[in-house]
């Protein structure tokens, strides 16, 4: 558990004294903050829900860029080797690099809480749909952080893990939509609409708290988390 | 075939972007450009073969990587994984079967009445709900999301509850199947009975699922018997267009006969008095009166110079009536100005609300009308509530004679109403509330006209809306008269140009600047 916080930390370090986070972050605020303010002057309304409904598709974007360098790099330097006969398990060097991304998507939601804080100023918003969109967006962003770190540990190459990263979550986004090609064969519709991780964002931007969303993101955060421990494993033997 | 190998896996990488990066176009589209759907999943359709490509030509890579020299490595890290994805499988299936679901909103919007839950949880038979709803505009893509949110929220208490949305410009054949006319219609089926729905309401969604699931097929009866509009007759006259209307509503039509037995079913969810030329017989009248007193609902139709047992019984019900046909000079059906026409602005309609009945109504028109005189006093415990009316030019003629002053009454008239009487008590023994509310408010729709709805009027304009709309409000099952439509939810935000301006570049543009600038700061320190 030590090992995991040192490498978290010696990780979130290096984030915050390199230049790339701060310009993802900036794009991301920009971004979202022209989703927030259009959605707010088109229905006039103290609501979230242009935020939350695009921004979360913006951070499926942003976020392989977070994730691409974290096991690339080092199997590129060849400090992998390293890191991996240290007396530190695999899943520690996994969860330690999540985590130090994680704490950066925080870090990012914190500061957009600027926009539910004006809403408070101007106006009279519902913040029950605001805690569960943010809520939704957590699991949503640890998501696509594990399956960004699960691309990086499968490369040396940090742009082949993030185009990677990104067109497997963009896969997911979308594939609720081919729902409706595949009428012909029974149940499929329902197991692609289920495995599209947009479909369980919804009911968060409403305002509901569906546990069995929170089991999907939750399980499907440890399933990217769990490919890439053994990935990293299988490089002990490659 | 090894010069197609080796190229594959030269080729390996590049297939392999492009196929990502088609993935990523097919992922902007299907985003930004909604209409094009298709196109973005054709897009995803290649991408997905360029991808198959490249995993063809790295084969051998991959089977280094997976089928490593230490075969035992190999096979232990595959069957690890493939226990995990079963436990994850699990996981998920039984989360999703035993969920909880917890609604945070203010309002409450995504909470269902509680009579929903009792009939969702009874519900024993498959319903399938169809949406009908346009993609391609964003107040149909708006309205489907709507209607979703609620059939979730259905689904959540019965499982036998299904929901899916058709495109009906994608997918024209089927909406035709289902005779949709509108856009956003609903349709409700079960057991092959259907049910189409226009509101995204629960009171509406509730409503449809108890009127299809068989046993609360309602009747509606004719009386018969005194040259009423016969719902048989295909001629002009008759009313079998309206019965056919009726039967599309999933109502059983039958015709009544209180000569025989003056006492109207207990079944009999709503009664039509189609304009009687004969008068009724005291008995018949009784019976009739009898079934409004214990909560009864009719729709009384009725042509110039109505019979006095009529106008007796709807005297009671704070109707009155008068001998004469209204004349309209200003709204009529060419060229006739006795066949008023009711025009939208002729509807009673405050600034907010509307009744049901005539909410969605356009114009109507009624070759030959008679007019309705409220009369209500003081103690009287119902409720006489104006539809819709004629123009200010228009009068009761009496004499044919044109408008005389002081003879004919001068409008503008009333030709339909609805009068809402008070809860009835339960008879002894029944349980209370059966179908066809015997228990309940009584309630009748009264029209000055019936030929509005004979089959050579019936499909004109909007007489046939008007025809079952009134039965079907008056059919409301009791059970969901408290089912409250709720508002939407309006938070409402009220700024200045110069708030909204400060919203707009703080958001947008400082923000951002200042995480820009603590980035330039970042790397100025490290050079």
């Amino acid at each position: 558990m030590r090992n995991t916080l040192v490498i978290a930390a010696k990780e979130v370090r290096a984030y915050v004294t390199s230049p790339m986070a701060y310009v993802v972050t900036a794009v991301f605020l920009a971004v979202s903050g022209l989703f927030f303010a259009d959605h707010l002057s088109q229905v006039q309304q103290a609501s979230m829900q242009g935020f939350f409904s695009r921004g979360s598709f913006f951070l499926l974007l942003l976020a392989p860029v977070l994730t691409m360098r974290l096991l690339a790099e080092e199997q590129q330097l060849g400090t992998i080797e390293l890191l991996l006969t240290a007396p530190v398990r695999d899943s520690e060097v996994v969860l330690g690099k999540f985590l130090a991304s994680f704490a950066i998507v925080v870090g990012m939601l914190l500061l957009t809480l600027y926009y539910p804080l004006m809403l408070l100023w101007f106006g009279d918003p519902d913040l029950g749909p605001i805690g569960t969109g943010y809520l939704g967006l957590l699991l949503l962003g640890a998501c696509y952080l594990a399956v960004g770190v699960l691309a990086s540990s499968l490369t040396n190459n940090q742009i082949v893990a993030a185009v990677l990263a990104l067109g497997v979550l963009i896969l997911l986004w979308v594939m609720s939509g081919a729902a409706a090609f595949v009428q012909a064969v029974p149940l499929a519709g329902q197991v692609l609409r289920y495995l599209s991780i947009s479909t369980h964002y919804g009911d968060f931007m409403n305002g509901v708290l569906d546990t069995s969303h929170v089991v999907y993101y939750l399980t499907f955060l440890a399933a990217g988390l769990f490919l890439a421990i053994r990935s990293l494993e299988t490089r002990r033997w490659r | 075939m090894e010069r197609v190998r080796s190229f594959l896996g030269e080729s390996a990488p590049v297939t392999a972007s492009l196929g990502v990066l088609t993935f990523v176009g097919a992922g902007l589209i299907s985003l930004l450009i909604p209409e094009l759907q298709s196109a973005a999943l054709a897009l995803v359709g290649v991408g997905l073969v360029l991808l198959l490509l490249s995993v063809l030509g790295a084969l051998p890579q991959i089977r280094a990587v997976l089928f490593a020299r230490q075969a035992r490595y190999g096979t232990n890290t595959t069957v690890m994984i493939v226990i995990f994805i079963a436990i994850v499988v699990v996981l998920n299936v039984i989360g999703a079967r035993n969920n909880q679901r917890f609604d945070l909103t203010a309002s409450a919007q995504f909470t269902l009445a509680r009579q929903t839950v009792t009939v969702l949880k009874g519900l024993e038979t498959p319903v399938k709900v169809t949406g009908f709803f346009q993609q391609s505009t964003p107040l149909g893509r708006a309205s489907q999301q709507a209607a979703e949110s609620l059939l979730r929220e259905y689904r959540y208490h019965s499982d036998k509850l299904s929901y899916e949305f058709v495109d009906p410009d994608e997918k024209p054949a089927i909406a035709r199947q289902y005779e949709i006319r509108d856009y956003g219609a609903l349709v409700f089926e079960s057991e092959g009975h259907r049910k189409q729905l226009l509101d995204i309401q629960e009171q509406a969604f509730t409503g449809a699922i108890l009127n299809i699931t068989g046993a609360e097929q309602l009747k509606v009866y004719f009386l018969a018997g005194h040259g009423e509009r016969n719902a048989e007759s295909a001629e002009d006259e008759g009313f079998q267009y309206a019965k056919e209307g009726l039967e599309a509503d999933n109502y059983l039509v039958q015709s009544l006969d209180l000569s025989a037995d003056p006492k109207v079913p207990e079944d009999a969810a709503v009664l039509i008095v189609a304009a009687p030329q004969k008068p009724l017989l005291p008995e018949e009248v009784n019976g009739v009166q009898q079934y409004l007193e214990r909560g009864g609902k009719a729709l009384v139709l009725l042509e110039p110079n109505p019979s006095q047992e009529l106008g007796e019984v709807l005297g009671q019900w704070g109707v009155a009536l008068r001998g004469g046909t209204v004349m309209d000079t200003l709204a009529f059906a060419q060229p006739d100005n006795g066949t008023p026409a009711v025009l939208r602005n002729q509807y009673y309609c405050d600034a907010v609300l509307c009744h049901p009945i005539v909410k969605d109504l356009d114009t109507t028109f009624f070759p030959g009308a008679t007019a309705l005189i409220p009369e209500v006093k003081e103690q009287d415990p119902f409720l006489v509530l104006p539809l819709f009316q004629t123009t200010a030019q228009s009068w009761l003629e009496t004499d044919g004679e044109g408008f005389e002053d002081g003879k004919d009454l001068k409008g503008p008239l009333l030709l339909g109403l609805t009068v809402e009487g008070p809860p009835s008590p339960a008879p002894e023994g029944t349980v209370g509330d059966g179908p066809g509310g015997s228990t309940g408010n009584a309630r009748i729709v009264v029209i000055g006209d019936s030929d509005f709805a004979t089959n050579k009027f019936f499909y004109s304009q909007f007489n046939s809306d008007l025809f079952l709309n009134s039965v079907n409000w008056l059919a409301a099952q009791e059970k969901l008269i408290s089912i409250r439509p709720k508002p939407p939810e309006f938070r409402r935000l009220v700024i200045t140009q110069r708030s909204w301006a400060w919203i707009l570049y703080s958001s947008m543009v400082f923000l951002p600047l200042a995480m820009l600038i603590s980035g330039g700061v970042v790397w100025w320190r490290r050079r």
